[in-house]
């Protein structure tokens, strides 16, 4: 299979596709925008429509959260067949983007192991991690396998099925093949945020393959860049992908709640769409590892999913908790609970110096204050197409 | 080739599993539409692409399709891919609706093989 219809350029280890694996990748992209477009709108009249006055006439009070109309949604046909389509879609692509995998496993293999002869930047693996438990009794976003399992010596799969996957799920919303929107995001808020902030020394805290790594490296030329992440096939793989982007990381397999890193070893530390893979309990512990690592004047910056449930109608915390309920995204919903300012307070940071909001999404670097707002969209929806954003000075 | 280990632990995702029409039977049904219809989906790309190269090499056109007999070349070859479209959308009941019991049953016959192979 080397004659190849849709070479993808985000870089030279993306997994490629044959006509029938894109056109069936095209096909789970469509299907999700017709549902999107045709059944969405439908179900949010459903529930606004038929089940709030439902439930309205029988309890004589209106209904403010989700959790009070997820059992009359949830009985109606047309709801089961909006997460049937929804489920659907995110189990069956993960498998036709992994037997894709399979096909070119060792072709990848080899892509993978050139790449990394002669690094700029380098990798360090610790078998003998002990996984946290919220990434290691799921599978995150009904990924077969995790970040964590390995098929193979010295195995990749994990990574090339999350990067194929991610670039394919957020195809417009995050800067395409090179998915890294987040990190010019996270980027520009720190610019825009702290222009005076030089950094020598940076952490990226949950890498997964590097997409914001990448992008934050870029936007901090003269730093030496560190990424962390649990999981082994990811980082051999985002090893890989960075090298081949030219850009030298040095990766090493951790746990974000306590990393080997000394005290006050960095100016800046940061994640990007990590807390909602976490708990409760991890994002305190992250919170307090940022705090730690940093040196005094240093800065964390966290950017993650955009919904906040103080901010969002109905149907749209309804979504959210869709990604808890059934998407394996279990603390998704309790984060966008979730005070960040207080949890960063309690890490050690005064709260003058936390600033949190939404940081409208970027693909390169544009550190403008009037894309960093407080306020949640008047009509209630989900703000798609920017990040929650958190960002602190030690 | 290299060696692929774990291979069960990416077949399902751990985590939710839920019953969303009433019953696995109807869900299981659900599926095997909504797989059908990404084969067919794709089918009708593989043709459309083979439709429009044809023309623009001036070869032949749908009647001449019609008039095709598969040989036995072309016979396997279509009895191998039909097999793998079978797993995608058969699959999909098989996967929810098989018991525990008999998933264990399964991969203990892949074990028979595997030392009959080695």
């Amino acid at each position: 299979m080397s004659e190849m219809n849709h070479q993808h350029f985000g870089h030279a280890v993306m997994p490629q596709a044959t006509h029938d694996e894109q056109a069936m990748e095209d096909h789970f992209l469509a299907m999700r925008m017709w549902t999107n477009r045709n059944l969405d709108p439908l179900d949010r009249r459903l529930l606004d429509e038929v089940i709030v006055p439902q439930i309205t006439a029988k309890t004589g009070a209106t209904p403010k959260a989700s959790a009070q109309v997820r059992q009359a949604l949830e009985a109606h046909p047309l709801h089961q067949l909006w997460l049937t389509l929804s489920l659907f879609y995110q189990d069956r692509i993960w498998q036709v983007l992994d037997g894709a995998i399979d096909r070119q496993f060792d072709e990848l293999a080899a892509k993978v192991e050139a790449q990394v002869a002669t690094p700029k930047g380098s990798l360090r693996l610790n078998p003998d991690l002990e996984i946290p438990r919220y990434i290691a009794a799921i599978d995150h976003h009904r990924m077969p396998g995790s970040y964590t399992v390995d098929t193979a010596d010295k195995d990749f799969r994990a990574g090339a099925l999350y990067d194929r996957f991610a670039s394919t799920y957020l195809r417009n919303l995050n800067g395409g093949w090179k998915n890294d929107g987040r990190g010019h995001t996270l980027a520009s808020h720190v610019h825009d945020f702290y222009p005076d902030l030089k950094p020598r020394r940076i952490l990226d805290l949950g890498c997964s393959v590097g997409h914001s790594t990448v992008a934050i490296a870029q936007a901090f030329p003269d730093a030496e860049v560190y990424a962390i992440d649990v999981g082994a096939p990811m980082l051999r793989y985002g090893h890989a992908r960075a090298e081949a982007m030219g850009v030298a990381i040095h990766f090493s397999q951790q746990n974000a709640e306590a990393t080997d890193f000394e005290d006050g070893m960095f100016d800046l530390v940061t994640s990007s769409a990590l807390m909602h893979e976490t708990s409760a309990k991890g994002m305190r512990a992250i919170m307090k590892e940022c705090f730690r690592l940093l040196r005094p004047g240093g800065v964390m910056c966290h950017v993650d999913v955009p919904p906040r449930h103080e901010h969002l109608s109905l149907w749209d915390q309804m979504r959210c908790d869709f990604e808890s309920h059934y998407n394996n995204e279990p603390f998704m919903t309790s984060l966008a609970r979730t005070d960040w300012v207080q949890v960063a307070e309690k890490a050690g940071f005064e709260r003058d110096a936390v600033a949190a909001g939404y940081r409208k999404g970027t693909f390169f670097l544009k550190p403008e204050r009037s894309d960093f707002f407080t306020e949640g969209d008047p009509n209630g929806r989900t703000l798609l197409g920017s990040w929650y954003a958190c960002s602190a000075v030690k | 080739m290299a060696e692929r280990v774990n291979l069960d632990r990416k077949v399902f995702p751990k985590g939710s599993q839920p019953v969303v029409f009433g019953d696995q039977t109807t869900d299981a049904l659900a599926g095997m539409v909504l797989a059908l219809l990404g084969e067919v989906v794709v089918l009708k790309d593989r043709l459309d692409a083979n439709e429009r190269l044809l023309k623009a090499a001036g070869l032949h056109g749908p009647a001449d399709i019609d008039a095709f007999s598969p040989d036995a070349e072309v016979r396997t070859h279509r009895g191998a891919y039909r097999q793998a479209i079978y797993d995608r959308v058969l699959g999909v009941a098989r996967d929810r609706l098989l018991p525990e019991a008999l998933a264990e049953q399964q991969a203990y016959e892949g074990e028979v093989a595997r030392v009959a192979a080695d």
